[in-house]
């Protein structure tokens, strides 16, 4: 939420006022007071220079004070003839003064940026600088044990075959298979080239313990080793089981 | 450098005024230029260290800065304001040879300047006396350095206006004597700059 001021306005925008009356203030004590109207054009050329630059680099240090995202000014302003640019989600809600603040802070910034490197700026604003979308997942741990009872009878057997997939394990997901440990974590077939396979031989293997459960049809799977590997899968699956017995 | 600066409206034969000179000038000497330009970047770059450096830490600033009381410096912007129009008022008056104005307006300038440096002791005791101390924190570290500077300027700005009242009782001014009223009183209005973006800086800003 933005800051506001004891007055309810924008704390960005207050600021920029602050500073813009501070400095006009200053131009006309340089003008009146110490005569500068009537200095040659170049003295008077300099402090008008000084109040200006001084001037824009604190407004751009205070908007970057102020946190606030980088908006590009074409998703603020709508042109005509096309449609309208899709507004950021960090923009949204924002009044006519935040916008207004917004804008003169990101155009001070663009300023001081041309000032201090004009070759840099031209390239640097070309790209988009707006947030479009942040997408955030929430991924909650849950154990068989806990979420079984829950289930209905057909995912129970799901869990009995392919178990829950885990955190940075698709090795869990097939149960527990007897093959040889894969690199990562210890866990049975959990390294990243044999992936594929334990999951598709899991499809494959379906629940053949499980009396009156259909056998998936293993043809129809995709395999990465070419035709027949869901088969030779199995066959290596039946072995594996046979030899963790032994 | 003995030459008598006469400021009155100089007459031609016929009686009427001669056309006003449309020659720029600098007021003081370049020299006076270099110094208070130079000076001036030096606070702009103080202002820079400042602003960036609140942006490191906006809520100790933010909070630190609502423990200073706004009218202080309010009060101190208007003595500030009001010294450079008394000060600008006087090197008018010195130009018009309206001797008895110029002294007068120096020394309400002078008084203002008192009340400035009164009103910058009262708040200094005030926040050390609640225990803000410049080691308290960043903001009272730089609030108390960018005052102290700006206060070692003001000093040395009434001593400048101490001269000024000297030089404005006089009944003629050398050409040196002249300049230097007008290099002190750009000093004098530099040091009412200065104030100007430092109350912004330190009592305004959100």
């Amino acid at each position: 939420m933005a800051r506001r001021t004891d007055h309810g306005l924008h704390a960005q925008l207050a600021t920029t006022i602050v500073v813009l009356v501070a400095f006009i203030k200053v131009r006309f004590i340089g003008l009146y007071f110490m005569e500068l109207r009537e200095a040659p054009v170049a003295l008077r050329l300099v402090f008008e220079g000084y109040c200006a630059v001084v001037c824009a680099v604190v407004i751009s240090c205070t908007s970057l004070v102020a946190g606030s995202p980088r908006i590009d000014l074409k998703l603020l302003q709508p042109s005509a003839g096309r449609a309208p640019a899709p507004a950021p989600d960090c923009g949204k809600g924002l009044t006519s003064t935040s916008r207004l603040a917004r804008i003169i802070s990101e155009f001070t910034l663009r300023l001081g940026r041309r000032l201090a490197d004009p070759a840099a700026s031209s390239t640097a604003t070309a790209a988009p600088t707006a947030l479009a979308r942040i997408d955030v997942d929430t991924h909650n741990l849950v154990f068989d044990a806990q979420v079984k009872p829950y289930l209905t009878k057909r995912w129970q057997r799901y869990m009995d075959d392919f178990g829950l997939r885990q955190q940075a394990a698709y090795g869990l997901a097939v149960g527990q298979h007897p093959w040889r440990r894969g690199l990562m974590l210890g866990v049975p077939r959990a390294s990243l080239r044999s992936r594929p396979r334990v999951l598709l031989s899991a499809a494959a293997r379906g629940a053949p313990d499980r009396p009156g459960h259909p056998q998936p049809d293993a043809t129809n799977l995709l395999s990465h080793d070419g035709p027949g590997f869901a088969e030779r899968a199995h066959r290596r699956d039946r072995a594996g089981r046979k030899r963790l017995r032994t | 450098m003995s030459t008598a600066l006469s400021t009155a409206p100089e007459k031609l034969n016929g009686g009427s005024e001669r056309a006003p000179d449309k020659r720029r000038h600098v007021p003081g000497e370049p020299g006076v230029w270099v110094f208070i330009l130079g000076d001036m970047t030096v606070f702009a770059v103080l202002f820079g260290v400042f602003v960036y450096y609140r942006g490191k830490q906006p809520h100790l600033f933010g909070v630190s800065q609502k423990e200073l009381h706004r009218s202080f410096g309010a009060i101190n912007t208007l003595l500030l304001l009001t010294s450079s129009l008394c000060v600008i008022t006087a090197v008018r008056a010195i130009r018009a040879q309206m001797r008895n104005l110029a002294p007068a307006t120096i020394v309400v300038a002078f008084i203002c300047g008192c009340g400035f440096l009164v009103n910058k002791v009262l708040e200094w005791s005030d926040l050390v006396s609640h225990g803000h101390k410049p080691v308290t924190n960043n903001f009272f570290m730089y609030f108390f350095v960018l005052t102290g500077i700006h206060a070692f300027h003001l000093i040395i700005g009434m001593g400048v206006l101490v001269t000024l009242f000297v030089f404005s009782r006089r009944k003629t001014l050398s050409k040196w004597q002249y300049t230097f009223v007008e290099g002190g009183a750009c000093f004098w209005h530099m040091v009412d700059l200065l104030w100007v973006v430092l109350f912004a800086l330190l009592y305004l800003m959100h």
